[in-house]
């Protein structure tokens, strides 16, 4: 059963049907072992944390990605990292699937959604203690309950002079989610898991692993060397299902004595190719050491405006002169550069003097803006914010463009302008073609741009549509050598297999070593103990066209059909054992 | 046993007993769809997808869209609405549970899907607790992204489309939930609150002949109208009030004060009406809004027969049941007659100098807003005018103020159905007094039903002093 929606839920039986026979344990566990766990699992972390009512469970089984109810069996609240363990032992014996969430805001790319129906969904937000900030080294190390508003509040409220690098749309996420998502922000150390360092993890079999210079016990310098002795570790737990961060350090930022927002607009679409080739050599150098974010005018508006359906009907483009006129409103144009200079006055002046030159002579199109006369927009007022530390949430008002849906769609591109405009080209006509609009950004790094567009839709009714166009601009990407650097639960598997069978296979060995009994976020990125048989599923390696899109999407059904989103398929009743339930 | 028990709970109160028993409103009606609930919220003009679950309804993160609004300019001022991040509990039932569920969005993705089709056991306590805790208090409402989004696009284009209303789906969840399963969802306290409320028009449980204890206990000079007579202003009481000798000082001091204004007054003795809102937050609709239209009907036909200038209500939910939208199951629009609530009738005698407050209060208070007439109202400023006319009195502001108050746990029948949890909402909402005046000070409110848990929950921890604002405004008179 694919997860196709066809219409509106709300009129088909079928969509009744799978509410109702909605997972009440995970596949493959009988439902004395489930009673079991779930009595163990209320004695250690609280009857009261322990959640099974599908009226608590429904926070857990939405996000706004073009994916129906993906629904736990529970959800477990713990409190400590004892209770973690403990916990996951229980898991390990009784072989149950635990989906661990920090915050739960993955929004866009599945929230606390699982891969797959009928886990146990372990949610972490109670442990949210701020476990130490250090302002002379410039680090704080939280819980994974942490979110970036409560170590915004706190960091605020003690006079420390430390930045926080929010991500774009979430002061209710979490720095450790986020790192451990390879989420990025847009201050210098906008790339969060580079500014990351030591993490304490549960393992499968509820071992503590510490990670880096936490390895040595006693140890002073865990958050501040990340290296430690032997091999570094970190990134095995980063945008994977190997174990559970419970402790992470993060760098924080000292706030600089002055900074310089640089914001510039450009507008003809064709722009961009200079605006990307003007910003490598700045990148390339550390000279313009923010992210900056090239952003169409219609992913500003998207958040801000109200979606002309009267102009487009829902299935074609918004029209071009439509475009300019709210974007002229708003002090935008086709594209909107926000980027950040830093350090002592005299050098952020000096700095920002060279950005104006070269912006002369390099990319003459563009007109540079006024930064206190651009904050009264908030789109502008927003990326400031981004770019000083302080979380603004701004862009949740895209969720509202066509009708509370989007799914984010993030290859990383090389950072060259005429790669920017092949991927527009790429992108664009697939987007049309289901009838959705390109809404997309290019966010600079040191030597890539991360492309990342939204797919804005309506729910339910688009949903179907925006699965397909979600799923040809993922295999277009990977035809064309451009791998998305994150993705939504729905396409996990679907990007995974898109992958050289070694690295599937090397991944599913890793999965097999530490967790044998597949507890731990099963399906999570596609990893999965079975893939170390890379015969099964072995789709061509990148560049085979559609015929990697074909095997990759048969693999996905395949999978499907074992038991994936089972409930759907089975009856209305209650009594139904085992598989698929 | 197990079947027995079933049996009790759903055994009605007195007149409604033999209604829901023979199947009629008040029983489970398997047929009520989920598309019933679907077509309830649209028919409000809302899409149940507008939802953006950025918590906004649920912590007050940042200032975002927000602070662009002018209530929360007009509650902070110039200087404090630039506040970057706050970082308060909003919604007070996620607050005392910190789960996810707990929340608006939660109960609005709930409320989806029970459009969708997604069955609930309406014995399942945990699924009463997620949507009967909801103290419709309206917090969410006021800092939701998406709907201060729409008048703030307002300004830069029309839009086609209704404001997001969490509140409105809220209402219509628990509509649906009545409809289809009865009182048996309802969760006891609650159901035993609206049922007697139904039944007897009192909130207390007491006989409505009792409705004029209060005048002898405390001489209030006050016509009673069910014998006959008129009076200028008709002192609506409602279902609580009268019962509640808590409340007596407060009844007695309105009346001084429309008194002192040169104005006679009466009440509705044994006539007393119910507005009943625990009905509402019960789900039972109907129920509601035939009271509602029975006592609008009562008091059209006395206004127009001259017997009374005009209704000026001393309780707040009985002000907001007659004021609310229709999307809310309000009476906008059916009451025809001049009607008012105390506190908004009092500022505006004093704005006529019809009423003069001169005698030196030398008292520290603060105000604490109330949900239904403060946010749900938005009567934030009459109180606020009153206070300043009082020589002497020393007024505070608690951090959350006006639209962006925190509900004391006082509303939808919380302190009969959950009273551990409206016990720590007062608590926590008496300690955002205490943090702004001293411990001699005075804690002031604007709804009788707040005034009534509080003091309450007070008076069992030895401190603060509750009083209603009425008390307050009549001590200063000479």
């Amino acid at each position: 059963m694919a997860f196709h929606n066809t219409g509106r839920r709300a009129n088909g039986d079928a969509t009744v049907t799978e509410l109702n026979a909605r997972p009440r344990r995970p596949k493959g566990v009988d439902e004395k072992t489930f009673a079991r766990a779930l009595r163990e699992f209320g004695a250690i972390a609280g009857e009261r944390n322990l959640s099974f009512s599908p009226a608590e469970l429904v926070p857990y089984a939405h996000d706004v990605i073009m994916l129906p109810p993906i629904w736990p069996s529970a959800v477990v609240r713990p409190g400590s990292v004892e209770e973690v363990r403990q916990i996951v032992r229980v898991a390990n014996r009784l072989r149950i699937p635990l989906w661990p969430v920090s915050t739960g805001k993955n929004i866009a790319y599945g929230r606390m959604m699982a891969v797959e129906a009928g886990n146990v969904v372990l949610d972490l937000a109670r442990m949210n203690r701020i476990l130490e900030v250090n302002e002379q080294l410039a680090y704080a190390v939280v819980e994974p309950g942490v979110t970036y508003a409560q170590l915004y509040k706190h960091l605020r409220d003690h006079d420390i002079p430390l930045w926080l690098d929010p991500p774009a749309t979430a002061p209710g996420a979490g720095p450790l989610g986020n790192t451990v998502e390879r989420g990025v922000g847009y201050t210098p150390y906008g790339e969060h898991f580079l500014f990351s360092c030591g993490m304490e993890v549960v393992l499968p079999d509820g071992r503590l692993l510490r990670t880096g210079s936490g390895a040595l016990p006693g140890s002073r310098t865990w958050h501040i060397f990340k290296w430690g002795y032997g091999p570094y570790l970190d990134g095995l737990f980063t945008a994977s299902n190997y174990g559970i961060v419970t402790r992470l350090g993060i760098w924080l930022m000292p706030e600089p004595p002055a900074y310089q927002p640089i914001l510039m607009t450009c507008g003809r679409e064709d722009d961009v190719v200079a605006i990307m080739d003007f910003l490598r050599p700045l990148k390339v150098s550390h000279l313009l050491p923010s992210a900056v974010v090239v952003a169409h005018a219609l992913l500003a508006l998207a958040a801000e405006a109200e979606y002309p359906r009267h102009l487009t009907d829902g299935t074609r483009p918004v029209p071009e002169e439509w475009i300019r006129e709210q974007a002229s409103a708003r002090m935008l144009d086709m594209w909107n550069i926000a980027g950040c200079l830093y350090g002592a006055p005299p050098v952020v002046r000096e700095l920002t003097e060279i950005v104006r030159r070269r912006a002369a002579a390099d990319l003459p199109q563009a007109t540079m803006l006024d930064v206190d006369a651009a904050r009264q927009s908030p789109y502008w007022d927003h990326k400031v914010r981004n770019m000083t530390g302080v979380p603004s949430m701004i862009e949740y008002g895209r969720l509202s463009w066509r009708g509370g849906g989007n799914a984010f769609v993030a290859p990383v591109v090389p950072l060259f302008g005429e790669e920017a405009r092949k991927h527009m080209e790429i992108a664009r006509p697939i987007f049309w073609k289901h009838g959705f609009d390109y809404i997309g950004e290019f966010i600079a790094a040191s030597r890539d741009q991360h492309h990342v567009m939204m797919l804005l839709h309506k729910q339910p009714d688009e949903m179907a549509r925006a699965e397909a166009c979600y799923r040809e601009l993922t295999d277009a990407f990977c035809d064309g050598g451009y791998l998305p650097y994150r993705t939504n639960v729905g396409f996990m598997d679907h990007t995974m297999r898109r992958l050289d069978p070694v690295f599937q296979a090397v991944c599913g060995e890793i999965k097999r070593a530490l967790d044998p009994n597949e507890i731990l976020a099963p399906g999570k990125n596609g990893i999965r103990a079975a893939a170390a048989r890379p015969a099964r599923n072995a789709p061509a390696a990148a560049g085979t066209g559609r015929g990697a899109a074909g095997a990759a999407r048969g693999a996905r059904a395949a999978h499907a059909g074992a038991g994936r989103r089972g409930p759907t398929k089975g009856p209305t009743g209650g009594k139904r054992r085992g598989r698929g339930r | 046993m197990k079947r027995r028990r079933a049996a009790a709970r759903r055994r009605p109160v007195r007149g409604r007993t033999q209604t829901a028993a023979a199947g009629g409103r008040g029983a489970p009606q398997p047929s009520v769809r989920g598309a019933a609930l679907r077509a309830e919220i649209e028919g409000k003009g809302i899409n149940l997808y507008e939802c953006y679950t950025c918590r906004l309804c649920t912590e007050e993160m940042q200032r975002g869209i927000l602070t662009l609004t002018e209530p929360y300019r007009k509650a902070y001022g110039e200087t404090e609405w630039r506040r970057d991040i706050f970082n308060e509990a909003v919604c007070p039932t996620w607050d005392y549970y910190r789960h996810e569920a707990y929340t608006a969005y939660g109960r609005a993705l709930l409320a989806r899907d029970l459009a969708d089709g997604l069955e609930v056991a309406p014995d399942d306590r945990r699924m009463q607790e997620v949507v009967y805790t909801c103290l419709l208090c309206g917090g969410c409402q006021e800092l939701c992204f998406s709907r201060n989004r729409v008048p703030l696009l307002k300004e830069f284009m029309p839009l086609p489309r209704e404001v997001w209303d969490l509140h409105g789906i809220l209402l219509a969840e628990r509509k649906w939930l009545f409809d289809r399963h009865g009182w048996d969802i309802v969760p006891q306290g609650l159901r035993t609150l609206a049922q007697r409320l139904l039944a007897g028009g009192t909130a207390t449980g007491d006989a409505k002949s009792q409705a004029t204890r209060w005048i002898e206990a405390t001489g209030a000079e006050v016509a009673d109208l069910s014998r006959g007579g008129s009076a200028d202003v008709l002192l609506l009481l409602d279902a609580r009030a009268p019962y509640d000798r808590t409340l007596w000082p407060a009844l007695a001091a309105s009346v001084r004060l429309i008194r002192a204004a040169g104005l006679t007054v009466g009440t509705l003795g044994a006539d007393e009406i119910a507005t009943a809102m625990p009905v509402l937050a019960a789900g039972d609709v109907k129920g509601y809004l035939d009271l509602n239209r029975a006592a609008i009907d009562k008091l059209t036909r006395m206004t127009d027969g001259g017997r009374i200038g005009r209704a000026v209500t001393v309780d707040d939910t009985g002000y907001l049941a007659w004021t609310a939208p229709a999307k809310h199951y309000g009476s906008a629009g059916r009451v025809r007659f001049p009607f008012t609530h105390i506190v908004p009738f009092l500022a505006d005698l004093l704005r006529e100098g019809r009423l003069t407050l001169d005698r030196p209060v030398d008292t520290e208070v603060v105000l604490l807003d109330g949900c239904h007439l403060g946010r749900h109202g938005k009567v934030l400023d009459p109180p606020r005018e009153i206070l300043a006319r009082i020589p002497g009195l020393r007024v505070r502001e608690a951090a959350l103020r006006r639209e962006y108050l925190y509900c004391c746990g006082a509303a939808a029948g919380a302190p009969e159905a959950f009273p551990a949890q409206a016990a720590w909402w007062a608590r926590k909402r008496l300690r955002h007094a205490a943090d702004v005046v001293s411990a001699e000070g005075t804690v002031v409110t604007t709804s009788l039903v707040c005034a009534a848990h509080l003091h309450r929950i007070a008076a069992a921890d030895g401190r603060p002093v509750v009083k209603d604002l009425t008390e307050i405004a009549a001590a200063a008179l000479a």
